[in-house]
């Protein structure tokens, strides 16, 4: 007993040394933050942000909340400020419960920027990372789904709840966009399915026996377009009912393959934490991000205001799904 | 017997005192900011909520019972306090309304398991969805901000230095730590633990001393959502959610039988420091959070089959010399 227990003493006594002896080095450190660690969107992010780490010659720690737990978020900043990182790039799980932490890092003199959702008071960050603007994103979406659709029939949106900012934004411009360049084409539904997808999936439902004419539904929260897809498999109506929307490839994949998704719309989040860390070594040098800026494996960015923008949106398809990773 | 179970508590602290120092050298080799004040501060920040819902927990279980809705009443404290503040309530009473709910939902837990006589993991499984319902059917799933700032001095004020919830913390495991030892009423806590039939007929009024235990628990658990309210400036039917089961396993950790009659306040604080530890090590020294879990989950499962072992080998030596 004593042996063994002797045996692993040592044993975690070398790993936590090894780990000290691999965590120094570099000049600058970057806290990635996710909003849960362990999900393949935010994996992604680690992957490519951990990438940007090496490229640019700073170390990167990719951290965050093992649940959804917005406290646990905060114990977190709390503890990179402790550990004295020079900057946190944290994408907030909840806008307005991570404020107090950020304030004592900006009190602590370190960089905050937020990326992949932004903080409520917009003071405690230097500049927020975006994927795309609502009207970038908003138009994308309704230009792929009026393709399938054929510039012409009645078509559903189904959003998240009807207060989410993002989402209604997505919505407006994917129906002003369709209104402006369709003129045959009408939107007979928009529906909050607050984030559910079982509602999701009976909201399609409903809708397909309201509307029998009823020729596609756009999804403009993550949950929606597998839902809508799902009920119109079950109703034997792929191809005839179109969907598409924003989720991620892992979610749509097995609907794209079998035909009852055409198209799910969505930027991608690796390149967004590579872009996150960019961002985050081109602020701590004293340097600024600027509009048509050429950023390695990302791309041309945006900068509005103080926003950073990507803007890239990837169309995935059954051809190309298995591609991406997230 | 009283022999047997003095040398019994002992040789568990033992391990514990020997599991907390041994995590906390970890912390002192591994990164310099560990022993710094400001840490040590915010260590104890950070783990006043759980440690408060623990204490609470610690009780319950004492008595053989279990509270699964420890995490959803903090959860609905929350959001309760939360809706009150925003609503341009006074502090006072915003207090009060909060604390009505928790003994509310600490009387229904009591009155299921002591009075209706349903398994303590049946009933209190049935109010923890219950309680996570009415708070995500008052907070419409939303998360409630522009809590007032003079609400902040629970979760954000220091006197002369120390954070608010860390004396909160203190004082609670003091009180709770002379009703167990020092009060009537703790024994007969640890005796319904022991045997309930017999507490009962050797005059021990069980219905009282249950609710009393479910309602100081979510009294506890009432403090703990409040106090993250006001640390976090936000109030979500989510909070303490994910408190429940490292909790449980800090309690258990802390030495406390799962079968009730035995265990303590100090234990369970000890626990709690314990996991707090491993989480701010993991994060200073910038290790991913899954290896945290893996961690907590061997020191627990460790801990539990070394006390395993000890009282085995010492049961043993005593039949044989029987």
């Amino acid at each position: 007993m004593k042996k063994k227990l002797v045996m692993f003493l040592t044993g975690v006594a070398a790993i936590t040394f090894g780990m000290t002896a691999y965590a120094a080095g570099d000049d600058y450190t970057i806290a990635l933050i996710s909003q849960q660690i362990g999900i393949p969107y935010f994996e992604t992010s680690n992957v490519w942000g951990m990438e940007a780490g090496e490229d640019l010659g700073c170390e990167v720690i990719y951290t965050g909340p093992t649940a959804s737990d917005a406290a646990s978020q905060a114990n977190i900043v709390q503890d990179m400020i402790t550990k004295g990182v020079d900057c946190i790039a944290i994408s907030p799980l909840d806008a307005s419960a991570i404020e107090p932490a950020l304030k004592q890092a900006q009190e602590a003199g370190i960089l905050v920027i937020t990326w992949d959702s932004d903080v409520t008071d917009t003071s405690l960050r230097s500049v927020y990372v975006n994927a795309a603007s609502y009207q970038t994103l908003g138009e994308h979406l309704g230009e792929r789904f009026a393709e399938y659709m054929g510039g012409e029939g009645q078509y559903a949106i189904i959003t998240s709840v009807l207060t989410s900012q993002a989402n209604s934004e997505w919505a407006r411009y994917a129906t002003e966009y369709m209104e402006a360049n369709f003129p045959d084409m009408e939107r007979v539904a928009y529906e909050p399915c607050d984030d559910d997808q079982s509602k999701a999936y009976s909201i399609t439902q409903n809708l397909m026996i309201a509307y029998p004419d009823l020729k596609g539904v756009l999804g403009v929260t993550t949950p929606a377009p597998p839902a809508a897809a799902q009920a119109v498999a079950e109703a034997g109506r792929n191809g005839e009912v179109v969907v598409t929307g924003v989720v991620e490839a892992s979610v749509a994949k097995s609907y794209l393959e079998d035909g009852s998704m055409q198209e799910a719309n969505i930027w991608h989040p690796g390149k967004l934490g590579y872009l996150a860390v960019y961002t985050a070594k081109t602020l701590l040098e004293g340097n600024e991000m600027t509009d048509d800026m050429e950023v390695p494996k990302v791309g041309t960015i945006d900068v509005e205001g103080d926003q950073v923008i990507m803007t890239e949106i990837l169309d995935i398809t059954a051809q190309n799904v298995n591609e991406f990773d997230f | 017997m009283i022999e047997k179970l003095k040398t019994k508590l002992t040789l568990n602290e033992i391990v514990l005192s020997g599991a907390f120092l041994f995590i906390f050298l970890i912390g002192i080799f591994s990164n310099e900011n560990f022993l710094s004040i400001r840490n040590i501060l915010s260590l104890f920040q950070q783990m006043s909520e759980m440690g408060i819902m623990a204490m609470g927990l610690t009780l319950v279980i004492i008595t053989g019972g279990m509270d699964l809705s420890s995490g959803t009443t903090m959860g609905l404290c929350a959001v309760v306090s939360g809706l009150c503040l925003t609503h341009g309530i006074g502090l006072a009473l915003t207090f009060a309304i909060s604390l009505s709910v928790a003994v509310l939902c600490g009387i229904l837990n009591g009155v299921l398991i002591a009075v209706v006589k349903i398994p303590p993991m049946i009933a209190t499984l049935g109010t923890q969805m219950f309680f996570n319902g009415i708070a995500l059917a008052l907070s419409q799933g939303n998360s409630i901000s522009g809590i007032p700032e003079k609400f902040y001095f629970l979760g954000q004020a220091k006197v002369a230095g120390v954070p608010l919830q860390m004396i909160l913390l203190f004082a609670f495991a003091a009180i709770l730590f002379i009703i167990l030892k020092k009060k009537v009423i703790g024994q007969q806590i640890y005796s319904i633990g022991n045997n309930s039939k017999a507490s009962l007929y050797s005059g021990i009024r069980t219905t009282r001393v249950i609710l009393f235990v479910y309602i100081v628990c979510s009294v506890l658990c009432c403090f703990a959502g409040n106090i993250q309210v006001s640390r976090v400036a936000t109030a979500r039917a989510d909070m303490g959610t994910s408190f429940l089961m490292i909790c449980i396993s800090a309690v258990v950790l802390g030495g406390t039988s799962i079968d009730g009659g035995n265990g303590g306040i100090t234990g369970t604080v000890v626990g709690i420091l314990i996991f707090a530890m491993i989480g701010n090590i993991m994060n200073l020294v910038g290790i991913s959070p899954f290896w945290q879990q893996l961690a907590t989950g061997s020191i627990l499962v460790l801990v539990v089959v070394f006390n395993k072992t000890i009282e085995m080998q010492k049961y043993k030596i005593k039949s044989r010399k029987v």
